[in-house]
């Protein structure tokens, strides 16, 4: 059962305020864990420490007990994996050569792919539903069809922890929910899952757990199941708006709504 | 992927390459017969008694090495910066390297008037020198500009490039205006760039400047696979983007001002090799870039073969690779997407 916490964390870009203070977080395996909060409000920030792209001026980020800097940088992407909000690639590259490219912190820069890194490909193109994108061209590709195969190479690193930054931005409602849902499967599967998003009804379906960021705390405004942290008077604090939430009337999660005040006042 | 149509092509590209280079051996002002080539080197006389045995060992072999040496490292180069810039249309100019290199170049033949190019040391001509050292002046300002940005940006290097290449043209320029209209020809000579005045002390100067470097760039291909992907996804999977980024610049940058400083800012090899071979390898640079250098090499001296045997005479073989690479990159153009023109 592996776990990556970060506690106390506090950091800010170079010169810049602080973005979080004393802010606590975990990803455990088995367990899937939703960063909400308005744009601005850091979340993408604490998922870069969290991963150990950049170190916090206060605080420390341990998997299993370890500081994750006294990982060798190849170690650390073993163990996490992290999904940038953005990629956007310079050269074409097929499904196939993306999906290798992650294989990258077990084949290092000078040995060459084996059987075993195959295997592993093939397997993980297989879990993400890509085999019949394998050999297309990445850059061809809809917005659903890529942040599967970005998985797949994410997932080809093998690690336990994956955190993700906003993969279903661009989705429609269907390849949100299959995003999700095969989120919520790979946690069945035991990956700890750390997953940013805007779509807060989706994450309330599928997530276990739930941290609400704020930058007017510079850190976490509510923590809890999504029904502790969806809450009508929480929300529209954070979000400046008038928010109401009904439960779901097939699920019984929490559902979010915006009203805007002129009309339903 | 390597597939067996891959593999297929590499051999009919070695094979095609091998009979470039024989024919770059043999072909010339003046043509050499194999028949007395062997009757010469069984009479066993001193080398200045055989005209063609001495066109061969002394004129040919030292210009086709040459021209393997620093095609070869120009299409190494361009492979590297267009994944470094995250760029498909950066070269080993982008970043002004051969722009300084000329304006070295010209500085020392105009203040020294010819004398540049007899004084030198350990083999390296004054001219070669100044070339050499106005280029790593131009590095190390990039560097310096680069190095205040938290992230050594593609955008910075890019711009710093270009425009320090302007600046080295208007300073050209300006010496061009200064210089006694006898030195116009020399120096007007050496923006053409040539690999036909090269003899074996030039051979070693870009040996054992180019080799080690191109060694260096080989090694970072898995690397330059992933940050030509996604940076922040390279970083994420352990690659230290900074090191990367100051290695594959420093070093590239360096074999491009030991290319530049010997053979002249010889255009075009560093873009149209690199994506004629994409063509044909695909992207991963494990095999782009050992290709890239071979094919560099094999084209250039293709170019020198063209150059050798124009109408006019012997043409400058930038010249050549400028009339040929361009129309030919035009087309490549309009055959080929560009995924993503601004990096
Ligand atoms: N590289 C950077 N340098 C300086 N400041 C930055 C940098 N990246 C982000 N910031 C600032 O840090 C704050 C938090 O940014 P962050 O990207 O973590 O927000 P976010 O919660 O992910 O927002 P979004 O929902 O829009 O993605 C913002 O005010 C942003 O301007
Ligand atoms: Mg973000």
């Amino acid at each position: 059962m592996h776990e990556l916490v970060a506690s106390h964390i506090t950091f800010a870009y170079a010169s810049g305020p602080p973005i979080l203070v004393d802010v606590n977080a975990q990803v455990a395996c088995g367990k899937l864990l939703a960063l909400v909060g308005p744009n601005g409000a850091g979340k993408s920030t604490l998922l870069r420490v969290m991963c150990g792209l950049m170190r916090p001026q206060r605080g420390k980020v341990e998997f299993d007990g370890a500081s994750l800097f006294s990982l060798s940088s190849l170690e650390r992407a073993r163990r996490v994996a992290f999904l940038p909000q953005a990629v956007n690639p310079t050269f074409s590259l097929s499904v196939f050569e993306v999906v290798c490219l992650g294989r990258y912190p077990h084949v290092g820069a000078l040995r060459t792919m084996r059987q075993k890194d195959h295997d592993v490909v093939l397997r993980c193109l297989q879990e993400t539903r890509c085999d019949a994108l394998r050999a297309r061209d990445f850059s061809e590709l809809s917005g659903g069809e890529r942040q599967r195969v970005l998985i797949a190479a994410i997932l080809a690193q093998e690690p336990d922890i994956l955190l993700l930054d906003e993969p279903t931005s661009l989705l429609d409602l269907h390849h949100q929910i299959e995003v999700f849902s095969l989120l919520k499967r790979l946690t069945r599967e035991g990956y700890g899952v750390a997953v940013v998003t805007h779509d807060l009804n989706t994450a309330a379906r599928f997530c276990d757990h739930m941290l609400l960021l704020s930058s007017s705390v510079h850190g976490v405004k509510a923590e809890g199941t999504p029904s502790e942290v969806l809450q009508e008077s929480i929300l529209s604090e954070v979000y400046e708006t008038e928010v109401k939430v009904c439960p779901h009337p097939i699920t019984g999660t929490p559902l979010v709504t915006v009203l805007d005040a002129e009309r339903y006042p | 992927m390597t597939s067996r149509i891959t593999l297929g092509r590499i051999a009919l590209l070695v094979l095609i390459s091998a009979g470039i280079v024989l024919v770059s051996l043999w072909i010339g002002a003046e043509s050499l017969r194999w028949e007395q080539i062997q009757a010469e080197w069984r009479s066993g006389k001193p080398i200045t008694q055989c005209p063609a045995l001495s066109i061969l060992i002394n004129q040919r072999i030292p210009r086709t090495l040459a021209a393997l040496l620093a095609g070869g490292t120009l299409a190494l180069v361009g492979c590297a910066f267009q994944a470094l810039l995250r760029n498909p249309l950066a070269t080993p100019y982008t970043l002004g390297v051969a722009g300084a290199g000329a304006f070295g170049a010209f500085a020392a033949t105009v203040l020294m008037e010819g004398a540049a190019a007899r004084i030198g040391i350990v083999g390296i001509s004054g001219v070669q020198l100044a070339a050499f050292l106005c280029a790593l002046l131009d590095m190390a300002a990039i560097y310096a500009m680069a190095a205040r940005h938290p992230r050594m940006s593609p955008a910075v290097l890019l711009l710093t490039g270009v425009t320090l290449g302007m600046l080295a043209n208007a300073g050209i320029l300006f010496l061009r205006y200064l210089a006694k209209p006898n030195m116009l020809v020399v120096m007007d000579r050496w923006l053409m760039g040539g690999v036909d005045v090269i003899g074996y002390r030039d051979i070693k100067t870009l040996a054992v400047g180019t080799i080690p470097c191109a060694l260096v760039l080989l090694l970072q291909a898995a690397k330059l696979d992933q940050i030509g992907f996604d940076v922040e996804l390279a970083a994420g999977r352990g690659i230290n983007v900074r090191r990367l980024q100051a290695v594959t610049f420093i070093v590239g940058s360096l074999a491009t001002a030991i290319v530049v400083s010997t053979v002249g800012p010889i255009g075009f090899v560093g873009l149209i090799v690199p994506h004629s071979v994409r063509a044909l390898t695909g992207s991963r640079h494990r095999l782009l870039m050992p290709i890239s250098l071979f094919a560099g090499g094999v084209f250039l001296c293709m170019c020198d073969i063209i150059a050798r045997k124009t109408f006019v005479g012997e043409t400058p073989i930038g010249i050549i690779t400028a009339l040929f690479g361009g129309p030919f990159f035009l087309y490549l153009l309009t055959k080929r997407r560009f995924v993503d023109w601004e990096g």
